[in-house]
């Protein structure tokens, strides 16, 4: 009875030893992972469709698009961990095709406000020359084809 | 020394048990708190493997993009997927369903991809895209040519890259 008690005891040690551990090996090397890959796949859906409606759906649709992948990329900003400049440069780019629906609906100022911000951006993004007109010359490229992650036109 | 082998055998044994119920509850939890991550963390992947195989025109891309279709359908359909997110979706599943018209077109099943096309119409239809023609359509999921960079060849970092003078990666 007293040996069956030490086992059990031991195990018990064993268990509370674990059971720690197993946490932490879950949630580092998996859970983390899972987590970070998670919110880049869905900023990047979310700039690939707002690229696309850009240059295929009615300019209302792609207000909304650009719009939502704005708001997603700033959530992201403070909460991803993969995040890096082609994520900072794609929110540059919604900024300047933005702009270009704003201007071609005749609202002026936020057209050059959103241009400002997409100056801003792209200049933090790394782009050496993030002048109005450079930018103005990149997005009226058509996209040859579909592109399944960040920066879908560009 | 018998008896502290035998003792070191259970506390190991204790610990495997408690690490694996530490495991599974922390998994646990997170699976259904974190659900729609994880869809994402998956769907995304999916698709990045299948277009990749269909620019490779390999023969697994048409059961690729089947099994990545139908993870879509899942995301267009579930209740927990905001009204925007799942447009996302239905542009992706729009896409998916052209680039299955191409390979079914190019097997011969004109049929299948005719049936395939005019689905891919109406998800464009859903997210406003102007022009659905099937010429369109097709331009929108040409196949790129192979970078040597992979998959992470994105336009924008060629972009930013070739302005700063970069290789790529």
């Amino acid at each position: 009875m007293k040996r069956v008690s030490r086992i059990l005891a031991l195990l018990l040690l064993g268990a509370a030893l674990g059971f720690p551990l197993g946490i932490y090996l879950v949630q580092h090397k998996f859970i983390d992972k899972e987590k970070a890959i998670g919110m880049v796949n869905e900023e990047l859906l979310v700039d690939d469709f707002a690229k696309k409606e850009f240059n295929y759906a009615d300019p209302q649709s792609a207000r909304d698009a650009l719009r939502y992948a704005i708001k997603i990329h700033k959530e992201m900003q403070g909460t991803s961990t993969l995040r890096g400049w082609p994520e900072k440069a794609d929110l540059g780019w919604c900024y300047g095709e933005l702009s270009l629906i704003e201007e071609s609906a005749g609202n002026a100022d936020l057209a050059r406000d959103y241009m400002t911000q997409a100056g801003h951006t792209l200049k933090e993004a790394g782009l050496k020359d993030s002048s109005e007109a450079h930018i103005r010359k990149l997005l009226q490229r058509k996209p040859a084809s579909d592109q399944p992650s960040s920066g879908g036109s560009r | 020394m018998k008896k502290i082998l035998l003792q070191s055998i259970v506390v190991i044994v204790g610990i495997v048990m408690g690490a694996a119920t530490g495991g599974y509850l922390t998994f646990d939890r997170y699976s259904q708190k974190y659900a729609t991550l994880r869809y994402f963390a998956w769907a995304g992947t999916f698709v990045a493997v299948s277009e990749d195989q269909y620019d490779k025109n390999t023969n697994d891309a048409k059961q690729d993009l089947l099994n990545t279709l139908a993870l879509y359908d899942r995301g267009v359909q579930s209740p927990n997927i905001d009204a925007t997110l799942k447009k996302s979706l239905c542009m992706k599943r729009g896409m998916i369903e052209a680039r299955l018209s191409v390979l079914e077109n190019e097997g011969g099943n004109a049929d299948r991809a005719k049936s395939y096309m005019s689905k891919a119409q109406e998800d464009l239809k859903t997210v406003g895209w102007v022009d659905r023609s099937e010429a369109n359509i097709l331009q929108a999921v040409k196949r790129r040519p192979v970078s040597p960079c992979g998959v992470g060849s994105q336009s924008t970092a060629k972009t930013i890259a070739s302005t700063n003078q970069e290789p790529c990666g």
